[in-house]
Formats: C-alpha cells, structure tokens, sequence
C-alpha cells in the first residue's frame, strides 16, 4: 500500500522517536513515551492558541472553506491508500469523499452556532485540549469532530482505528497546505487501547470523545476514570438507522433514492438504514423489485468494496438463511444481486430481521404503528436515523410514529446521511457536549 | 426403526456400506483415495457408491422433509435436475432451529438431540427414528482415529451422563464409547453440572499406579476448567504410556481461552499425555459423523503426517462453499476461505448435506478450521458444559 504516513505529530521529529507496528496493519509509527506526548501537547497548544486568537466567526468561515477545497480536491495522493484501509471501492471512496465535506458550508456552520448559542459561551468554558477516539466505519464522523474542534479553538489528537487508521493522518495532511495553522493544532496517532501512551495523551485532556462499540465505549470510560477522573467524557456507541415508508411514498425514485443511502459507505455507518419499515399492501412487492433494481444500478455506479473471505462468508450465511426463511413462509420474497453484492429480503410478516450490512436490506411490512412498536422493541432505544417519507399520513399519524421512534436525524431518503453540522449525534449537542466546568 | 420402506431400504444399504467403507485417512497424498490408502479401482467404486447413495438420499429427504423441498425449490435444484452429490443443496443448520427437519413422522422417533444453544428457546434438534446407523457411523470414527491400538481402555469421561444430559449428542457418543471399548476402571466423572476433581484425582492415579493406559474425554473449555484446577493445587500425574486425551467443541466463550498449542502443553505438563495423543474431535448435534485430528494415528501406527488437517470417513464428504456463487466446492478446487459444508450420508433421517456457519481454508483433500462466520451464535455440544466449574 502506498502510503504517504500514517501519523501526524506536528512539530515532533520521527526519526527521534522509536517504532512501532500498527496494529495488524504493518504500518509503522512513531512509538512515544511520556516526554514526547507532553512535548506534543505544546506543540499543539502553541499552535491552538495562536487559532484561538481569531474570533469565533472567522474561524468558522476557515473551517467552511477549508470543507470546500478539501470537497473540491478530493483525496489526491492519498486515494489509493484511502481506498484499501476505508474498504470502500474507488467511486464508493468519491462518493464518501463528498458526503464528508458537503455539509459543512457557510450556512451549516452558522446554523449549528446559533443552534448552541456558542457566540454566548464565555472562551473559559470551551476546552483546549480535545481527544478523539474515532471508530473504523465511516469517515463523516472524523471530520465532524475536527471541525467541532476547530470552531471551539482547541488543541486536538485524534486515536484512528487501527480498522480504518488512515483518513483522519489524511485530513491532518491535507490541512498542511489549506490552512497550516489547523494542522498544526492536531496530531493524529494510533495507540493499543491500554497502553501506557493512552494514559498520558488521555490524562492531559479536558475533553476526551469516542466513538465505536459500545462494550469499547464502556472500556475507555473506565480506563479514563483511572487515569484522569476529572476529564469529560462524550461516548457516542453503537447505533443504527432505518427508513420508514408510508404505502404512497413506495415509488420508483424513492426506491432509488433509498438505494443511495444503503449504498453509501457500504451501510457501514451508523446513519446507513439498515432495516425498512415499509406500510404493506399491494405497491410494497414490486417496490421491492424497484429497490432491488436500483441497488444493482448502484452496484454498477457505485460498487461495493472488497470485503475480506470471511466477511463475504457472513454474508452468504445469512443469504441462505434468508432462502430457508423463504422456504418456511417467513420470508415472502428474496431479490438477489450477483455474488454477495446486495439483496432485498420481503418479509411475510412484521418482525425484526438484523441486517449484516454490506447492501443486504430486510424489508419489514407493517400496518399499523403497534406493529412498529412490536418489531423494534427496546431496538428503538439505539435508532440514529430515519429515511422517511410518509406522504398520505396525516400530520397525527406522521408525529405518533416519529415521536415514538425519536431518531436524532430524520431525513428524505437519499439525504439521510448528509447529516448537517448542527446534527445531534446521539442525541448530544455537538458544540455543548464539549463544555468544561 | 420407521415403517417407511425406502427409508429401510436406504438405511440397509448405508448401513451395508458404512460397515466397510473407509472411517478415516491412512495414507498420505493430495487426494482423497490416497489418504484412505486407496487403489484406482476400489478408488472409483468408493465414489461411485457415495454418488449413488447421495443422490438416491437426496431424492428421500426432497420428498419427505418441506423445508428441504422448499428450499431446494427456492435454489431450482431438485433430484430431476441434480446429476452428482456436489449440486445437492446444503441445508443451512440454522433450519434445525426453526422447524422440524425430519424425514419420518414425529411418531416414529426414538431419539432427540439437540444443539445447546446460547438460550432456552434458540436450540435446534436432531430427529433420529433409529440409532443403528448412528452408532455405526459414531464407533466406526472413534474406534479409527481414537483407538486404533487397543481392544479397551481406562475411559475418564468429563462429560455428563445421558442420564444428566439426555438431549446431548456429545454424552450419547461419550457413554456409547465408554460401553464399547471402556475397560474396568472406566466412568463419568461430571455431575450436577461439574467435574468431580477429587475423583478424577484419584482415577488418574489409580491409572498412573495400575500402569494402565488411560483415555480422558471431554470439551475443550471443560479441559481448561481441568486444567486450572489442577494448577492450583500443584497437581501432576504422569499417566502410562499409550494414554489420550479427546477434545472436542472449541471455546465458545465459556472459558480462558487457550491456543491448542498451549492446551496441548498444558495438558503433557500435567498429564503426561505427549501432544501427539491429544486427539481433536470436530462435531455437531445435526451431524452423525464426526472428523478427527490425525496425531494419534502417525504416533502409534507410524502413518505419514498430514498437518493441520482433520480426516473424516468416506461417507462423510466435507466442502468449502464458494461465498460468491454459493456453489459447494470439493476441497481440493476450493480456492478461498467459506463456508464449510457436509455431505453426511450417515444423516438418513434428516438432511444429509449441511451448511455450517463454520469458516474452512482448503487444504488438499481436507481443509482448516478458521473459526465462526461474522455473527454466528455461539453453539455447539461443548455449551453443555458452559456452566460447569470444577467441584472438589
């Protein structure tokens, strides 16, 4: 894999620092002890400092442009390296590349400002040191949190995952040339979660944010309340997102539009739907067969990414226990693509079907909002976003069903994941969340 | 036994078979006739009687079993268009959770065994209305790969009795071989949910101080419990030559989990048992044979090694589905890591050719285990013992 670097530490010299392996991936980094970290963290207080020195809206003017020149360049020199650690193929990469960026205009960011309030916040209570522990899905999130970052004016060190390690070093890189000063004001490293380099990046934060798991999300909870108790502590764990259809809405652009967001970072995001609520009657079959013929069109436009043989594994385990569902009447209709690529799975009945992703997409009739309440279940509790389209509801039965499942975004199909910066992830505001004491 | 007459016809002419076919590997070499030790001729009879007793089971179970039929149909593959065992579609396992897949009515059965899923209502079960074939299939395995020396042997079952557990394959097969070929000295020395440590102390030294070989049987899990008492207080027993040890059923959570190398280890450490005797079964409830590890075979017979490879008898015939096609591969044109499949003509009364949520590499004529599919439950005979501690 060509790789440009796979960290991003500003201001420290690799070749004084030792080596080490990233994970499994055979990417090497620098290995840092307790001096280099703190030395680190100046660097990158220096460097925030002199941002913070610019008021609130000039910084969020640099930060919407800075979105539009990395949105407009694309990733460079960095796609082929992109394109093997995200998995994505190289359209689903341009694609994910666009989604990222796109949302984070002029207009975005002054929306998610007057949404905190953030001009009213007093600069004391904004944190300077910020660490993110990012998870390996999808990429919006890492960008979202370095923005969040930038706009409050603080020092930054991201974590990657070793499952995706390289996007965030990426961004970091890209800022160099775009605007020096923010990349300067993050660092980017991996560490094995428990080292003695976590316990003293973690310790010297006022802000630590995580995403990923929820059993890893509870871990690094744990871990931090040793080592820095004092230190906030945002989780964002794991979540899921589904789209809900009234009988009018089930029309052929919708079905395309639907397909969009299913194929988009390969459902692996936690605002991919990964189930359908679909209201049952006699459009539902061939809408179904209208999905099914748009993730094929996307499988052409917009492939999907290679998966490893045991992921393909899965998701021909699951394929012939959906056609056994098919044999028992649990499942009144199965659309194949080629291979793994994609599948829509028509249920017979209202009931919860867990998707393995990757384009395979359970459809789940229903009638009635009791039937909905029934199939979700406490699964409800976990909902991140809606894909939602209920022409022909009234505007009583349209609140009943959102108010009951109290997704954090709900959007058109097609736009689901284009998750605007004033975006709750998780219900938690995403400026105010960062507050210190 | 059923009154259906083509399932006695079948069932007379597997078990006529399965008496005399090969139960395992003996020879070495890339094909599977090599690893039976086979010539050309008694090569190509041995496929041409497992094509023949395929397809003629596959036309049995298509009729009697819907779900099979159903998903057969789904597949557009049914005994007019099937031509060789290969086509015959696997059953995924994850049918036997869901519906009864049997080929005679409830009636007729003698014997249930289910899986021991992770709670009480995800279990799947094994209908079987006879056990004659079954047994045959089981001893025949055992005996080749297990006892291949021996006419008895001192068996320490760590494993609950039928009595305890009699929905568990795994105890029907351990007491069946404790019966056949156990020798005085022989029992089952779990209970109420735990091995009994300070009477499978004193077996063991009994064993060790008779200067008879001793044959251990339990889960691979339940050996770690073993294993960690018997650390704990310091215990070694340095057990006569000849003495084995039989694992089975993987970790599935239920305990520390050890490499098979430091298992093995472990195990010589304490027992004295040499790696080579430490013998890998590889199992499920839905199955009626079983595969084995090859060690104990090349110790005391001085057969060629076959490394990393399980052997399994000639009416057993594992595959490695392609996970793009969905097509079962023979093991040696399978390419890539997939799905394992088996074509158990020992399963008569269920479905022969299942689809296990298990991952295989190939290799030759057999194939690795590389773990469980994303996101298949935990399962197997070995959660038997998944509450078991070990009790003085």
């Amino acid at each position: 894999m060509n790789v440009p670097r796979a960290f991003h530490l500003p201001g420290l010299d690799p070749a004084a620092l030792g080596s080490q392996s990233l994970a499994t991936t055979g990417l090497s980094i620098p290995r840092l002890h307790l001096e280099h970290v703190q030395a680190q963290w100046a660097e990158l207080d220096a460097a925030a400092r002199r941002w913070r020195r610019r008021s609130l809206a000039v910084r969020a003017r640099v930060v919407a442009r800075v979105a539009r020149e990395l949105r407009q360049a694309g990733p460079g020199d960095w796609q082929e390296a992109l394109a093997l650690s995200t998995g994505l193929s190289p359209a689903g990469l341009a694609a994910a590349w666009d989604v990222v960026f796109a949302p984070w205009d002029t207009a975005g960011i002054d929306a998610l400002l007057r949404q905190e309030h953030a001009a009213g916040v007093a600069a004391s209570r904004w944190p300077s040191r910020i660490v993110h522990v990012l998870a390996g899905n999808v990429l919006p999130p890492v960008f979202a949190m370095l923005a969040r970052g930038f706009l409050v004016g603080a020092a930054q060190w991201l974590r990657p995952a070793s499952r995706e390690p390289l996007f965030a070093v990426c961004l970091a890189d890209r800022l160099r040339e775009l605007e020096p000063e923010l990349s300067d004001a993050c660092a980017v490293l991996w560490w094995a979660h428990g080292e003695p380099t976590e316990a003293a990046v973690l310790a010297a934060a006022d802000v630590v944010t995580a995403q990923g798991e929820d059993a890893t999300i509870a871990a690094l909870r744990t871990r931090l309340a040793a080592v820095a108790p004092r230190v906030r502590f945002v989780g964002y764990g794991s979540r899921w997102s589904a789209a809900l259809l009234s009988r009018d809405a089930q029309t052929e652009p919708g079905a395309r539009s639907l397909a969009r967001d299913i194929a988009l970072f390969d459902q692996q995001g936690c605002l991919s739907p990964s189930l359908v609520l679909a209201e049952d009657g006699p459009q539902l079959e061939p809408w179904c067969q209208s999905l099914a013929r748009s993730l094929a069109d996307a499988q052409n436009a917009l492939p999907r990414g290679a998966l490893s043989d045991p992921a393909r594994a899965g998701l021909r385990a699951w394929r012939e226990r959906m056609r056994v569902g098919v044999a028992l009447g649990e499942v009144r209709r199965l659309w194949e693509g080629e291979g793994t690529t994609w599948s829509v799975v028509l249920l017979a009945s209202p009931r919860f079907v867990e998707s393995p992703l990757d384009r395979q997409v359970p459809v789940v009739p229903f009638r009635s909002q009791e039937e909905i309440e029934a199939v979700l279940g406490d699964r409800r509790d976990t909902l991140q976003g809606l894909a939602t389209d209920l022409l022909g509801w009234d505007a009583a039965r349209r609140a009943a069903a959102l108010a009951w499942l109290r997704p954090t975004r709900v959007a058109p199909p097609g736009t689901l994941q284009l998750a605007p910066p004033a975006w709750a992830q998780d219900h938690a505001p995403p400026l105010r969340s960062l507050l210190v004491d | 036994m059923t009154r259906d007459p083509e399932a006695r016809r079948l069932e007379s002419q597997l078990l006529e078979w399965i008496a005399v076919a090969p139960a395992g590997f003996a020879g070495s070499g890339a094909t599977r006739a090599a690893r039976y030790g086979l010539e050309a001729a008694a090569a190509s009879e041995l496929e041409r009687r497992f094509e023949s007793l395929a397809l003629d089971l596959f036309a049995f179970q298509f009729e009697r079993i819907p779900v099979y039929r159903g998903y057969c149909q789904a597949l557009d593959r049914t005994p007019s268009r099937v031509r060789r065992s290969l086509d015959v579609p696997a059953l995924p396992v994850d049918a036997f959770r869901r519906v009864r897949v049997a080929a005679f009515p409830a009636q007729e059965e003698v014997r249930a065994f289910r899986t021991s899923g992770t709670t009480g209502d995800d279990s799947g079960t094994l209908h079987l209305d006879g056990l004659e074939l079954y047994d045959l299939a089981l001893e025949r395995g055992f005996e080749h790969h297990v006892l291949p020396d021996r006419e008895t042997i001192r068996m320490l079952v760590l494993v609950a009795h039928p009595d305890e557990a009699p929905h568990s394959s795994l105890s029907y097969m351990l007491e069946r071989v404790r019966r056949r070929w156990g020798a005085p000295g022989s029992g089952t020395l779990f209970r109420d949910g735990e091995v009994r440590w300070c009477e499978l102390r004193a077996a063991l030294e009994a064993g060790r101080d008779a200067r008879e070989p001793v044959c251990l049987l339990g889960t691979a899990f339940g050996w770690v419990h073993v294993l960690d008492a018997a650390a704990r207080e310091s215990f070694r027993v340095e057990l006569a030559p000849g003495s084995r040890l039989f694992e089975t059923g993987g970790y599935k959570g239920r305990s520390r989990e050890l490499a098979r190398a430091d298992l093995v280890a472990a195990i010589e450490r304490t027992f004295a048992i040499p790696s080579s005797h430490v013998v890998s079964e590889y199992g499920m409830t839905e199955m009626g044979s079983q595969l084995y590890s090859t060690s104990l075979r090349q110790a005391l017979l001085g057969e060629p090694p076959l490394a990393a490879a399980w052997s399994y008898p000639a009416w057993l015939r594992p595959r490695i589905v392609d996970s793009e096609s969905g097509a079962p591969r023979e093991l040696e044109e399978a390419l890539h890591v997939g799905l394992l499949a088996h074509h158990d003509l020992a399963n008569r009364a269920a479905v022969a050719h299942l689809l296990t949520a298990d991952l295989a590499a190939p290799r030759g004529a057999s194939f690795e285990l590389r773990g469980r599919c994303p996101r298949a439950d935990l399962r197997g005979c070995g959660l038997l013992h998944e509450e078991g501690s070990v009790a003085p």
